[in-house]
């Protein structure tokens, strides 16, 4: 990065708008991350249509803050009242309420927040280090690579994102066959609209999205009695700034944790959770003696190496997806949602045309990490108060915010009827274990695989295989495809020994 | 005629819920691509590969639903059975009329209050909808009603109106 353009995105950066919306996503992702049941990814999809009336790089700086900050909210929950506020937090918790049992659980929260500050920034750093070489290879990419970009984008997301593959790709088929619906633009035909002329213009992606990831999660919530309310968090006791010393003790395993995370981030479709669960392992792996007999029993190492590799991922997370267009997560594709509804398109041209856009963006997401830091630790006491809100006042909160959101997209009933829509099936098919973010990446990248391959067949001039095959770049993804086809039981496979390791680990010690 | 033993497990195992969804998307495929029939080659041709792998998918899904329920165990794939799905809490998984009641409930109420939008206007409908809402979460204390619909009232007011400029719906009487 040029003097120019860094000088260019810093001036982007430091405006009023700008900083006002990192901190609401800061504050507001806490928030959301510490209130079991709702998740990052359902108030990024949520709060999407504010963005709308922002410039570019408040919007996104926004959406990325709270990406983060909700990473880190889970860890209050889990923490406070054993039960993690997303997945991603689940191995914060085996230690983190021990130490809450034992009276520390204000240190156990400031050494979270520092090692997920810190797992933060280094996945920031990396992603501005890594982000602009990786995107100049999306700048050789033509019709037949954008294809198999999209069905490798597809592949991973469908087979990490369900327990269950075929699942996993059912969903993400269905959101090709939704991408379909309206006026073919190159034939100008009307596709699955059954006469209606709302159809003619497709589905939009904002009124999906906040129907798959938002009402739904309200139905999910709903079974629990509309939800009755959350557990009491124990209060707030004992000194909250971790000692010199107990620093010391934790920076080589918050240096290794984000380095794992970030490594983990970056693979396509692996998320948070993996990310924490290896880097809790490797925190324990590399301890020992009283050190080692202390994880599970109330570790402030253990909280340390699950915070910092799960914020970790965030970063790196974020690095397919801007480069190649390929989200790491959830997450990452209701935030690539979000890219594209304010026009920038992942690849080559956010590093070249956008850049100063998107740098602004980036150092958007560095700052958020030091404003996290820095709030949660001097707000602890106040983002404790958000594990106490009942479900019971949420719900409705969440579905009218739903509702003026949607029709706040295009001022249209319609877009509300489909997010209902979206909202049922969703639920539906969360029901029978069909997670949704393949399918939003399915509406994403429809028309993008659609138009590839069609464009590949006038080029293949009638032999496709042979053109792709000629192809380096497209023998490079189809290799990866086959690679990605192989991915999904290995990673099953770590995650079910990690978390049994860790599980039977516990029970020796509780024995 | 009276059912046979293995005709009423393989109809059980229909009703299983992962047999319901691919049997669904089946249903889907079929019924999509029967609407591709009038369009153009070029046009169906996208739509009918999309189609066919669904088509596909939902026959593999019913297959092993079957297979599972016939074996006694779940239909899951056993290597990623236990895979946490990313960054999303999961819904129950069961089907039963106690537990879908409050969902299929909170969806009529949703849409009663977005059927309202359109007749009484933005501000009353959600006024009405809050309180009814809040009302059926069990939520009685007036306090605490009379807090959340002036509060959520008052920040769509500022960030949408006033901030956006977003024409919210202003009903009949508007």
């Amino acid at each position: 990065m040029d003097t120019q353009l860094l000088l260019s995105a810093l001036d982007n950066l430091f405006t009023w708008e700008v900083m006002l919306a990192i901190t609401a996503g800061v504050v507001g992702g806490i928030i959301i991350g510490a209130l079991p049941g709702l998740s990052g990814t359902m108030g990024i999809a949520l709060l999407i249509p504010i963005t709308f009336g922002m410039d570019a790089v408040a919007g996104l700086s926004m959406l990325a803050a709270i990406y983060a900050a909700a990473t880190y909210g889970g860890s209050v929950s889990a923490i406070l009242i054993n039960t993690p506020g997303t997945p991603a937090a689940a191995a914060t918790a085996l230690d983190g309420y021990q130490l809450t049992l034992q009276g520390k659980g204000a240190k156990a929260l400031a050494v979270s927040a520092i090692a997920s500050m810190v797992g933060g920034l280094v996945s920031a750093f990396a992603l501005l280090l890594l982000a602009p070489p990786l995107a100049q290879v999306s700048l050789a990419f033509s019709a037949p690579e954008y294809f198999l970009i999209a069905v490798f984008g597809l592949l991973i997301i469908g087979s990490l994102a369900a327990g269950s593959l075929l699942k996993g790709f059912a969903a993400g088929t269905l959101g090709l066959l939704v991408a379909t619906i309206g006026i073919d633009i190159l034939t100008g035909f009307p596709r699955f609209t059954f006469g209606t002329t709302a159809l003619q213009s497709g589905i939009e992606l904002v009124p999906a999205l906040i129907g798959l990831f938002s009402l739904s999660q309200v139905l999910v919530l709903a079974e629990g009695r509309g939800g009755g309310g959350t557990a009491m968090a124990h209060a707030l006791k004992g000194r909250a700034l971790p000692t010199l010393r107990e620093l010391k003790r934790i920076t080589a395993t918050i240096a290794r944790s984000s380095g794992i995370g970030v490594f983990v981030g970056v693979l396509p479709g692996a998320g948070g959770d993996i990310g924490s669960w290896i880097g809790y392992n490797e925190a324990k792996r590399f301890s020992k003696g009283a050190d080692r007999e202390e994880f599970g029993k109330g570790s402030l190492k253990g909280v340390a190496a699950a915070e910092a590799a799960n914020n970790a991922v965030t970063g790196g997370a974020m690095v397919p997806m801007l480069t190649l267009g390929i989200p790491g997560s959830s997450a990452t594709a209701v935030i690539m949602g979000g890219l594209l509804i304010h026009g920038m398109q992942p690849g080559g041209r956010l590093f070249t045309e956008q850049a100063d856009t998107t740098y602004a963006i980036m150092l958007g997401f560095l700052l958020a990490n030091v404003l996290m830091g820095v709030l949660a630790i001097a707000g602890a006491r106040y983002f404790v108060l958000a594990t106490r809100v009942p479900m019971k006042v949420l719900v409705p909160i969440i579905v009218a915010l739903c509702v003026v959101g949607t029709y706040a997209v295009n001022n249209s009933m319609a877009d509300v009827w489909v997010m209902i829509v979206f909202g049922v099936i969703g639920y539906l098919l969360r029901k029978v274990g069909v997670p949704p973010a393949p399918i939003v990446l399915g509406l994403i990248l429809g028309a993008l695989a659609e138009k590839g391959l069609r464009q590949s067949f006038v080029m293949a001039q009638g032999d496709l295989i042979g053109y792709y095959l000629s192809r380096p770049l497209s023998v490079v993804l189809l290799l990866l495809i086959v690679l990605s086809l192989a991915a999904p039981p290995l990673a099953a496979r770590m995650r079910r020994r990690m978390a049994a390791q860790a599980a039977t680990a516990k029970e020796r010690e509780d024995a | 005629m009276p059912v046979e033993p293995d005709e009423r497990s393989r109809t059980t195992a229909l009703r299983s819920p992962d047999a319901v969804l691919g049997l669904s998307l089946i249903a889907i495929s079929v019924v999509f691509l029967a609407c591709t029939l009038p369009l153009s080659a070029a046009a169906a041709a996208w739509p009918r590969a999309v189609l066919a792998l669904l088509l596909f998918l939902g026959a593999a899904i019913t297959v092993r639903a079957v297979r599972a329920a016939a074996a006694g165990r779940p239909a899951a794939e056993p290597a990623a059975a236990d895979a946490v799905p990313d960054e999303e809490e999961g819904a129950s998984g069961e089907w039963s009329p106690a537990v879908l009641r409050r969902p299929a409930l909170t969806m009529l109420i949703v849409i009663g209050y977005v059927a309202l939008l359109d007749v009484i206007g933005f501000f009353p409908a959600t006024v009405l909808y809050l309180v009814g809402h809040l009302w059926f979460g069990g939520s009685r204390d007036l306090r605490v009603v009379a807090g959340v619909t002036a509060g959520l009232c008052g920040l769509v007011y500022l960030l949408f109106v006033h901030e956006l400029s977003v024409p919210l719906p202003t009903g009949l009487f508007g």
